[in-house]
């Protein structure tokens, strides 16, 4: 299961990103500067190809979330320069937040976490996408959000956009 | 590079699944969502979701219909009840005396004084937007564009407008058609960019002004509807009034909603409109304009007015932030129609009021027009 984990070559410095599940992700930094959080933290305490840092990651970022994000990061460091140009980077973008709810969610928690805006820009606007037109319930399915209103409560709120339910 | 959302989650929150993502994410979404139908019911799925909806800076508002309200008990197609006076501006009026035919026309796709109530689900949109506090940009689509036209009548025009009308272009066609094969290499029409005589005769200039005041009188009805939603929400950096037909754009950015607030024009009580001051009107026109993507568009017309007392119009700062509108003005293959329309001969559209005769409506060349077809023979 070390299929997302690169080993460095030459002297290029790279940077370990450890998951709370043990699983390890060495990246270059161009692709760990893709994320503001990362940027921050090894602008201050640098990295080196013999001794990379080792930057541990919460819990909430499993190594299959993880894996997706550090994907867009190094196609995105790539660039549109690479082979495709503008057009392929695109298209890999839209096919990026085709993910199953749950994984949609993951990674865009840990987008904001790690502070790479674009992808946050991608799935938070995928899962808007996603429960426009959603009723009540089917929400709080969605996020897995249990209602903490009283019957009484939510009539009163129901009311206050009687538009939404019409 | 400076990351425009910087949301720092504390891992040591992790993880309730209820609540896997912050707030700010989640506002982030809600955002994103913008239509108000589909935010109204996040607010009944929690209470935090509830205090998190009301805190969107971006509406989108569409309409499900729209009702007429006759509010005018006078003689509505009398040109001479007193009401109408008020109710027209200056420059309605002076068509009013000059054209009747298109007047007549005017008022039966346009229902005159009538005003209309855009609703969402029998709410009005400042009762719907009441609790978004925090709106700053609010887009509000109507189901349809208010000027009737004809099948296969292209007509698209936009205005900006801040107290009244600052800006507006419009932009039509009396027909959209594939390109015929034989026109690939060769222009079917070459002329000096004049608008030809049969222009005058055939209708074609009537149908113009047709199309230019019901597009004004569209304008400034969606610009009256706006007033009290402007004044509930002293946030707003931007409001679009569109239509699901994409007729019709007015637009209001933050120098005009300033505008709007410190020189609130006074309206008349029985006017459900905004009216509309004296106008320069500029019109181009051309027979046949190719159109990007393989369409052509039969009898291409541009017109674009703006106030007259709005400066001079032969200043270059004004005519640049004109073209600067025009140009922004239309997407895909009108803009580039509009663009080409742009470099042919200019004709101002003068509708003058005192004398009664239909003739008066008149098309003249522009004087001191900088216009590269300026060789051309006066059509005036």
């Amino acid at each position: 299961m070390s299929e997302g984990t690169k080993e460095p070559d030459g002297g290029e410095e790279k940077v370990v990103l450890k998951t709370h599940d043990g699983q390890e992700f060495t990246v270059d930094m161009a692709t760990a500067n893709q994320s503001g959080t990362l940027k921050n933290l090894l602008s201050e305490v640098g990295s080196s190809s013999n001794n990379p840092q080792v930057i541990p990651l919460p819990s909430s970022i499993t190594s299959r979330v993880l894996g997706k994000v550090v994907e867009y990061c190094q196609r995105h460091a790539a660039g549109g320069g690479r082979r495709g140009g503008m057009q392929a980077l695109e298209q890999f973008d839209e096919e990026l937040v085709e993910l199953d709810k749950d994984m949609l969610l993951d990674v865009t928690y840990a987008a904001a976490f790690l502070d790479v805006p674009r992808l946050l820009d991608l799935t938070s606007q995928a899962v808007a996408d996603a429960i426009k037109n959603m009723s009540v319930e089917e929400v709080r399915h969605y996020f897995g959000v249990v209602s903490d209103f009283t019957e009484e409560e939510e009539k009163v709120i129901r009311s206050e956009c009687p538009w939404a339910f019409e | 590079m400076q990351p425009k959302a910087r949301v720092y989650a504390d891992p040591s929150l992790d993880l309730d699944e209820f609540e896997r993502l912050p707030d700010s994410i989640v506002l982030l979404i809600f955002n994103k969502v913008a239509d108000v139908r589909s935010l109204g019911r996040c607010s009944a799925v929690s209470k935090r979701f509830n205090s998190l909806v009301y805190l969107v800076n971006d509406v989108y508002l569409k309409i499900d219909h729209v009702v007429t309200i006759d509010g005018d008990c006078d003689d509505p197609l009398s040109p001479s009840s007193p009401r109408h006076r008020r109710v027209f501006s200056n420059f309605v009026k002076l068509i009013l005396s000059t054209l009747l035919k298109p007047f007549h026309n005017l008022r039966s796709t346009n229902g005159g004084n009538k005003a209309i109530v855009p609703q969402l689900s029998h709410h009005s949109p400042a009762q719907v937007l009441k609790n978004f506090a925090h709106v700053r940009n609010l887009r509000i689509e109507l189901p349809a564009g208010e000027v009737a036209t004809e099948e296969g009548v292209l007509l698209k025009w936009r205005a900006e407008f801040g107290s009244t009308i600052q800006n507006c272009v419009i932009f039509g066609g009396t027909r959209v058609d594939r390109k015929p094969v034989f026109s690939e290499h060769e222009s079917p029409v070459e002329d000096s960019g004049s608008i030809p005589d049969s222009f005058y005769t055939n209708g074609g200039l009537k149908l113009r002004v047709v199309w230019t005041i019901n597009s004004l009188i569209a304008a400034s009805t969606r610009h009256y509807l706006l007033q009290p939603i402007i004044k509930d929400h002293p946030t707003l950096k931007s409001l679009v009034l569109a239509d699901a037909d994409g007729q019709g754009t007015l637009n209001m950015g933050v120098e005009q909603l300033k505008e709007f607030r410190e020189k609130p024009l006074i309206a008349s009580a029985a006017s459900s409109r905004t009216q509309v001051p004296a106008s320069n009107m500029k019109l181009k026109y051309s027979p046949y304009l190719d159109l990007p993507g393989g369409m052509a568009l039969q009898g291409a017309t541009l017109v674009t007015i703006k106030p007259s007392s709005d400066g001079s119009s032969g200043t270059n700062t004004n005519t640049t932030e004109s073209d600067t509108f025009i140009f922004g003005a239309f997407e895909g293959p009108f803009k580039a129609a509009a663009k080409s329309l742009m470099k042919r001969r200019t004709y101002l559209l003068e509708m003058n009021g005192a004398n009664h005769k239909p003739d008066m409506v008149k098309v003249e060349t522009e004087e001191h027009q900088q216009e590269q077809h300026s060789n051309c023979s006066d059509a005036g």
